[in-house]
């Protein structure tokens, strides 16, 4: 569970990026996080995994503070960033090793996910080259083969679809949906407004650094009838 | 032909950027930062005309300051000899802006036309910073001649000649075997070529003490030539050019002028498809190594410290760039010195030394700290070490591991490559004794805990000013390691111990021992205070940036 208290952040004196935002996203769910460009998607993201500092507000990961116990708390999820170009001169295993290392993985149980979710994805034959050689679509599934390495309870994506290929993307929605049959949960944000109504329990819209939706999508239907879910974004981000 | 400078100059305005920032540098910005470099290499600039002007002078009633322009044409070609070696796979091969050229309607000869103008705009901007001071230089002392135009006119056309011929040189070399596509491969394997060039250099010039205008002059009236015998005697236009200087004939001008168009418009004409061709090839991905089950198990579990550190140093190794800054220099400059050394000694013994360090074993104790500055500051490792993870430092925010142990693992890799030139000195201090100094074992054991101390706290120093200050914006990863200001602050901490040692060494002599005791131990509380900043500050520090 990811339970988001009075979130705030400004990267400016003027404007919150995140402005009083509160969330729960509860365990065995698919949400997704949708909102215009700009709308602190990425950085509530990044309160959410410790890469930034709340200026206000607190963040837990299956009752772990990322304020007070940090470690524990990120052992909890994996992330897979919206920009993969990471750790270019290693290579694709290397990477993958390097994160079971981090994550403390046992060796055998290393080598089955490496294996399962590189095959699953297409990327096993290019895991002894160097992620340097990989295409945009390629370091991206590298970076969720990674992510995924330890098997963590919760995985949060940050535009997860972009630049894959539609074989790539199916796999990795089945990935999600597994998840979340497991009792996981899965949080990501997205533009894709079709991928969000197809794939998730739940939404979250975001705009100005503020909660405007949160729920499921039927409800959100009810309250617009007879009204596209692209075209009820606009009113309720307008 | 219209078409393809068009091109070149639209080429040259997109991608000349003096000031490496995220946000395009305003034209204000960039014009400050170069009046600041003019500044900076002023003395330098102004020394080298004035030495050559010196030297002309003297040169001029013998009758042979022709050899000062022979010199300069040779460091010329040295200088494009170099620079095509590593802007020509640069900008023809691995530039990102080949793929929106290769789709415009223009013909191969005018797009590898234009590459090469391209080129040879910045290999000219670059020979005219460095040749215009001492031409300068020759010109206050031995006044305008035929020869000067001769000059002038052949190192224009030598240095599109010699482009053109490297670049043939190069995409042979490269059309041959797929190992090339790997621009890291390249990158490296010419870097090694040009350090080693430089070695030569180095090892050719040896004692001479080029500061002094007499003995440069005189080396070169006794025809001291032997760096030009063994580099330039292949290239024909180069000796066509200098033998043009001292006997001019304007037959053999003619034929040099229309030989060397002919020769270039031929290479345009003939190869520009096969070249652009290639080009259009390396737009593609390196070969595929196959994965294999062993590839799969052949890793052991690590602790993270160990996987983190493994980590840092594959990417020092593996990163041009950084291999060429942070490691090979500290493999080499060792070498480099002991040569220097050597050649300049002259009748310096062992003996000699033994003596001096008998005198005051002190002097051992401070070359240890000194030498171990030296080589822990020059490889830049821990003062650039968050600076090289740029806009990834978000990483090392996300992992369940403190960030002590990801910062140790920094300084971890910062020990070893800094121990690869600090543990042969410690060696050569204990063989040194036991076979020849004969001092204390108390004294030895102290110079070895000198050269220590200095090397963990310029490393910890290092990556505390990183921590800091780190430089996360850049584009290419030379810029995180070259233009990086922290090197000043740990090159100016080793500078200022080393400096205060050595003062307190030789003026303060009823208190030395004392000094050298007390900044030891000064160093090693400074050590626990980084220490201690590490530990409770750094995770704060790091997520602010």
């Amino acid at each position: 569970m990811i339970k988001l208290t009075q979130l705030t952040k400004s990267y400016t004196k003027t404007k919150k990026a995140v402005d009083n935002l509160s969330l729960t996203i509860s365990d065995g769910s698919i949400t997704a996080f949708i909102g215009p460009n700009g709308a602190g998607k990425t950085t509530t993201l990044k309160m959410m995994t410790g890469i930034l500092k709340p200026d206000q507000g607190e963040v837990l990961i299956n009752s772990f503070s990322m304020k007070n116990n940090p470690i524990d708390a990120k052992k909890q999820f994996g992330f897979v960033s919206d920009n993969p170009d990471s750790f270019l001169r290693l290579r694709g295993i290397e990477y993958l090793h390097l994160m079971g290392d981090i994550y403390e993985v046992e060796f055998e149980k290393r080598i089955e996910l490496i294996e399962h979710y590189s095959k699953r994805l297409g990327i096993y034959d290019t895991l002894n080259d160097k992620i340097l050689s990989y295409s945009h679509g390629m370091r991206q599934k590298i970076m969720i083969v990674g992510a995924l390495i330890h098997q963590p309870n919760i995985l949060i994506l940050d535009e997860p679809l972009t630049g894959l290929d539609p074989q790539s993307a199916y796999e990795l929605k089945e990935i999600m949906r597994e998840f979340s049959k497991e009792g996981k949960t899965v949080l990501f944000s997205t533009h894709v407004l079709e991928v969000a109504e197809r794939l998730c329990d739940r939404i979250c819209i975001i705009h100005q650094g503020k909660v405007m939706y949160d729920g499921t999508l039927e409800v959100l239907k009810e309250q617009y009838p007879n009204t596209s879910l692209e075209e009820i974004f606009l009113k309720v981000t307008l | 032909m219209k078409k393809a400078i068009q091109l070149a100059l639209k080429l040259i305005k997109t991608s000349f950027v003096l000031v490496d920032d995220k946000k395009k540098a305003s034209g204000k910005k960039q014009a400050l930062f170069f009046v600041v470099l003019i500044v900076l290499m002023a003395p330098n600039i102004i020394g080298f005309g004035y030495i050559t002007k010196e030297i002309t002078q003297f040169l001029v009633p013998l009758s042979q300051e022709t050899v000062v322009l022979s010199l300069l044409l040779q460091l010329g070609f040295t200088i494009i000899i170099f620079s095509s070696v590593f802007m020509i796979p640069s900008y023809m091969f691995y530039a990102k802006d080949i793929e929106k050229l290769l789709p415009l309607p223009l013909s191969h000869a005018q797009l590898f036309l234009a590459k090469l103008i391209q080129i040879h705009a910045y290999q000219i901007a670059f020979l005219l910073l460095i040749i215009l001071p001492p031409l300068t230089g020759y010109i206050l002392a031995a006044g305008f001649s035929w020869t000067l135009v001769t000059f002038i006119f052949s190192s224009w056309l030598n240095a599109m000649v010699t482009m053109i011929m490297i670049s043939l040189i190069l995409v042979t070399i490269m059309s041959v075997s797929p190992w090339f596509k790997n621009k890291d491969r390249v990158t490296l394997i010419m870097s090694i070529l040009a350090l080693s060039v430089a070695l030569y250099i180095n090892y050719n010039i040896g004692g001479l003490d080029l500061a002094n205008p007499e003995t440069l002059a005189l080396s070169l009236i006794q025809g001291n030539q032997s760096l030009s015998e063994g580099f330039f005697s292949y290239f024909l236009h180069l000796n066509i050019s200098v033998s043009l200087m001292i006997n001019f004939n304007w037959l053999n001008f003619a034929l040099y002028i229309v030989g060397s168009f002919l020769f270039m418009g031929l290479v345009i004409k003939l190869f520009a498809s096969i070249l652009v061709n290639i080009m259009a090839t390396f737009q593609g991905g390196a070969a595929s190594k196959k994965m294999s089950l062993k590839s799969l198990r052949g890793h052991k579990i690590r602790s993270a410290l160990y996987a983190f550190t493994l980590k840092e140093l594959k990417l020092l190794f593996r990163t041009p760039i950084y291999f060429f800054n942070n490691v090979l220099v500290v493999l080499l400059l060792p070498f480099i010195m002991f040569v220097s050394f050597t050649q300049a000694s002259g009748e310096f013994s062992i003996e000699m030394l033994s003596a001096f360090l008998n005198s005051n074993p002190l002097i051992l104790i401070l070359g240890a700290a000194g030498l171990s500055a030296i080589f822990s500051t020059i490889n830049l490792v821990t003062p650039t070490s968050i600076s090289r993870e740029g806009e990834n430092k978000y990483h090392m925010l996300l992992y369940p591991v403190s960030m002590t142990t990801q910062l140790y693992a920094k300084f971890l890799s910062g020990i070893i490559i800094s121990s690869i030139a600090v543990l042969p000195i410690i060696i050569l201090i204990i063989v040194g004794n036991t076979l020849c100094f004969e001092l204390e074992i108390m004294w030895v054991i102290y110079s070895v805990l000198s050269a220590f101390i200095m090397m963990i706290f310029i490393n910890l120093f290092g990556l505390v000013v990183d921590v800091y200050h780190p430089k996360l914006v850049w584009e290419n990863e030379q810029a995180a390691v070259k233009q990086n200001i922290n090197f000043l602050f740990t090159f100016l901490a080793a500078t200022a111990i080393t400096a205060f040692l050595a003062y307190s060494l030789f003026n303060l002599q009823s208190y030395t021992t004392w000094i050298f005791f007390g900044t030891h131990g000064a160093l090693i509380v400074a050590i626990f205070g980084l220490h201690r900043i590490i530990t409770s500050k750094s995770h704060d520090l790091l997520i602010e940036h």
